[in-house]
């Protein structure tokens, strides 16, 4: 690349490719603004859940839960939060973290951390649902 | 400090070779946004709200998933959730939460329609600011006015 002859912002590979932008640069704020728009569901649901189980025993909660629709939406609620979730706490540890390493490995340790939750949650409410 | 050898006198240049000048530029440097020189505003403490919020809520995300857990191992686990969670300290942090989910909720939503083109003239992030700040009160005085007595 000739520089201070000609302005080039294309990329090696864009030039090799032809194809252009991949248009994926904008999936992380497109898919924050797509599971808000889900968690607002999710949370009227999990508000409205609290209002009937408030005060509720152990077999009260779990048979709630254990309901086809209830089921449903917990798992619903779990995914969508649990990938806002993930979302978020990335761009707080881009924003904060400075030392490149350090970042990285609290992404990492974050995404397999919360795909541990989200997977141990889904399975605890196929149990309830389930029973065993 | 720069001392008056370090500025050129008929130029009014700073002589570059001045550790102590270098010193200054290089580490001294106030970083932006400038948060110790800004008068806090509405929207700025509103905007830091949002990711404290968000960070507080992923405390909430873990609490859920201990409960889910707790429901799936039995009453036994869920006894010890129930005792620590439902305690008068837990009630209290209980409280902040559910504010914290209330405020993420309602800015969330302020945050879609700017992303919408909405609602971005100064007046109306003020008018939507304070909206925010009065639905996320009052929704948490009215869950808790609905549940606070049974749990």
């Amino acid at each position: 690349m000739e520089i201070g002859y000609k302005m080039d912002y294309q990329t090696g590979i864009k030039k090799a490719k032809g194809y252009g932008s991949a248009n994926e640069g904008v999936h992380h704020w497109w898919m924050q603004r797509i599971t808000a728009l889900g968690n607002i569901i999710a949370v009227i649901w999990l508000i409205s859940s609290a209002c009937c189980l408030a005060g509720s025993d152990y077999e009260a909660v779990r048979a709630y839960f254990a309901t086809p629709f209830h089921a449903s939406m917990m798992v619903f609620f779990i995914l969508n939060v649990g990938y806002h979730a993930i979302l978020g706490i990335t761009v707080v540890f881009e924003d904060y973290l400075h030392s490149t390493w350090l970042k990285l490995l609290k992404i990492i340790g974050t995404k397999l951390l919360f795909s541990l939750l989200i997977i141990f949650s889904i399975l605890s409410v196929l149990i309830i649902a389930m029973g065993r | 400090m720069l001392r008056n050898k370090d500025i050129d006198s008929k130029s009014g240049c700073i002589h570059t070779t001045s550790k102590e000048y270098y010193r200054m530029t290089k580490e001294k440097r106030p970083l932006s946004p400038h948060l110790q020189v800004y008068k806090p505003q509405l929207t700025s403490l509103m905007s830091i709200s949002h990711r404290a919020t968000g960070i507080m809520l992923i405390i909430g995300f873990y609490l859920l998933v201990w409960f889910l857990g707790a429901l799936a191992y039995g009453p036994d686990a869920y006894q010890v959730f129930s005792d620590i969670v439902f305690s008068t300290i837990g009630k209290i942090g209980l409280v902040g939460l559910s504010f914290c989910l209330f405020y993420h909720l309602g800015n969330g939503i302020r945050h879609l329609f700017w992303d919408m083109g909405c609602g971005l003239e100064l007046k109306a992030v003020y008018r939507s600011g304070w909206l925010v700040i009065g639905f996320s009160v009052i929704a948490t005085v009215i869950f808790w006015i609905l549940i606070g007595n049974r749990i």
